[in-house]
């Protein structure tokens, strides 16, 4: 399998399947963290779609060397900031998502449905300095330094915010006893 | 709160969840945690149950994508560094027109000291608005507090300029000219340039910042470039004319920025 790199260098060079695999790779993710930051589904969405296009605007501003994820999910993130920006709003929780948007998903099971809304109820109750990095780090599976990165603060200071923000967490699915499993 | 059940507590959600976007094997526990996990398990629902969403959304970049043609597209996909060097070149190119065109030693000595500091100073604003309003989409954002300096900076520093002494040959105005048109013909040349500027530096911008302060930005900068340039064409060293005919180029185009903003220069 390709790498993230791989594939962007081939895109860069004019391959455009290496946009789709990246598209597939990335654009869920990317989707579930704007959507834990943003109330409706189709803005999340919109931001997706800017950060790939933003990501073939830049496309000639890769270098070899250069890590693709960490590059992806700072534009993503900028775009993110500038949405709260330019519509005057703070960001929002995610507390009065009713899933109606939600992509039409089939959990194996109820209890898997209820999980997946209580991880969404918890988030949808932090801060946003924890919720953006419990985003980058739980739902986009990005290492705390990479975070730290993204977000423009102190590996020290991520590492404060998540360990709050999974500690609140525990607490809201109940795991504050420690034999919970997840998070 | 319902309590979800004990799982292996030894693997961490987030690496199944890093091994499951990389595509990688996952590790007999690995596989066990996410088994037992119903949040890693409904996770997985998750990903992979949004397909026909994620065609649709992929159909929608693709559209993007293909609308990106023609010369404004070209431009604002060439790498950052073409992009500074196309806009500091332009730029350059511009504000040595009026210095060819209608020199400042045509009229007047050069206060050598006063025009080094006037120059050197616009330049290295110049530099750094360009650098600012031109930032890679990927690179980190600067605090909304640096782009309101920038932008403070580029307003004020005309004025600052304008107020500096006269240096060793005073000159307050044109013999053929009245006041009123000299200060008139300057401010027309100033926001010629500038307005040449900001078209340049629209069409190399790429969008990937709030319009608002990015267009601001673009204004900003091309007066000062208007100001750099006049700083080359204009022997006048008095303070009034200096204010109202070169230090409101840059106010005068953020206003007008403000007034024309079209959709069809926005995102």
């Amino acid at each position: 399998m390709r790498s993230d790199e791989e594939l962007m260098n081939a895109y860069v060079r004019g391959d455009a399947t290496a946009f789709r695999e990246l598209f597939n790779r990335y654009a869920p993710v990317l989707v579930r963290v704007m959507r834990h930051h943003l109330r409706r589904p189709e803005d999340a969405r919109d931001l997706v779609q800017q950060t790939f296009l933003q990501l073939h605007r830049s496309r000639n501003d890769f270098r070899e060397g250069a890590q693709l994820r960490p590059w992806l999910f700072t534009i993503a993130m900028n775009l993110k900031r500038e949405y709260f920006r330019r519509t005057g709003r703070k960001p929002e929780t995610a507390l009065d998502l009713d899933g109606r948007d939600e992509p039409s998903v089939a959990p194996r099971d109820h209890e898997q449905l209820e999980a997946a809304e209580e991880v969404r109820f918890a988030l949808g109750r932090l801060p946003e300095d924890q919720r953006e990095v419990i985003a980058l780090h739980w739902l986009a599976g990005i290492p705390l330094p990479e975070v730290a990165e993204l977000v423009g603060a102190s590996l020290s200071a991520v590492k404060v915010r998540a360990h709050r923000g999974y500690a609140a967490m525990r607490r809201v699915l109940g795991g504050d006893s420690g034999n919970s499993g997840g998070v | 709160m319902r309590r979800t059940p004990v799982v292996d507590r030894s693997v961490n959600c987030v690496d199944v969840r890093e091994a499951r976007l990389r595509g990688a094997e996952l590790s007999p526990e690995a596989t066990e945690h996410a088994r037992a996990c119903p949040v890693c398990s409904a996770a997985a629902d998750e990903d992979g149950g949004a397909t026909s969403e994620l065609e649709e959304l992929f159909q929608g970049v693709q559209a993007k994508v293909a609308n990106e043609k023609g010369v404004m597209a070209w431009a604002r996909s060439r790498s950052t560094t073409t992009r500074l060097l196309v806009a500091a070149s332009s730029v350059a190119a511009l504000v040595a027109l009026s210095a060819v065109g209608i020199p400042r030693t045509r009229f007047a000595p050069i206060p050598v000291e006063r025009f080094v500091v006037v120059f050197g100073a616009l330049a290295v604003l110049a530099a750094i608005l360009l650098r600012v309003g031109l930032r890679p989409a990927h690179a980190p954002a600067p605090p909304d507090r640096s782009i309101l300096v920038a932008i403070a900076a580029g307003l004020l520093l005309p004025i600052a300029t304008a107020l500096l002494p006269a240096g060793a040959h005073p000159f307050d105005h044109y013999v053929q000219y009245t006041k009123t048109q000299a200060m008139v013909g300057c401010f027309v040349i100033g926001a010629f340039t500038g307005v040449l500027v900001v078209l340049v530096l629209r069409a190399l911008d790429r969008h990937a910042h709030d319009s608002r302060p990015a267009g601001v930005l673009a204004a900003v900068t091309g007066g000062v470039a208007g100001n750099l340039a006049l700083e080359l064409h204009c022997p006048v060293t008095a303070p009034a004319h200096l204010l109202l005919g070169h230090a409101t180029v840059g106010l005068m185009l953020v206003l007008a920025y403000g007034f024309i903003r079209k959709p069809a220069l926005e995102r």
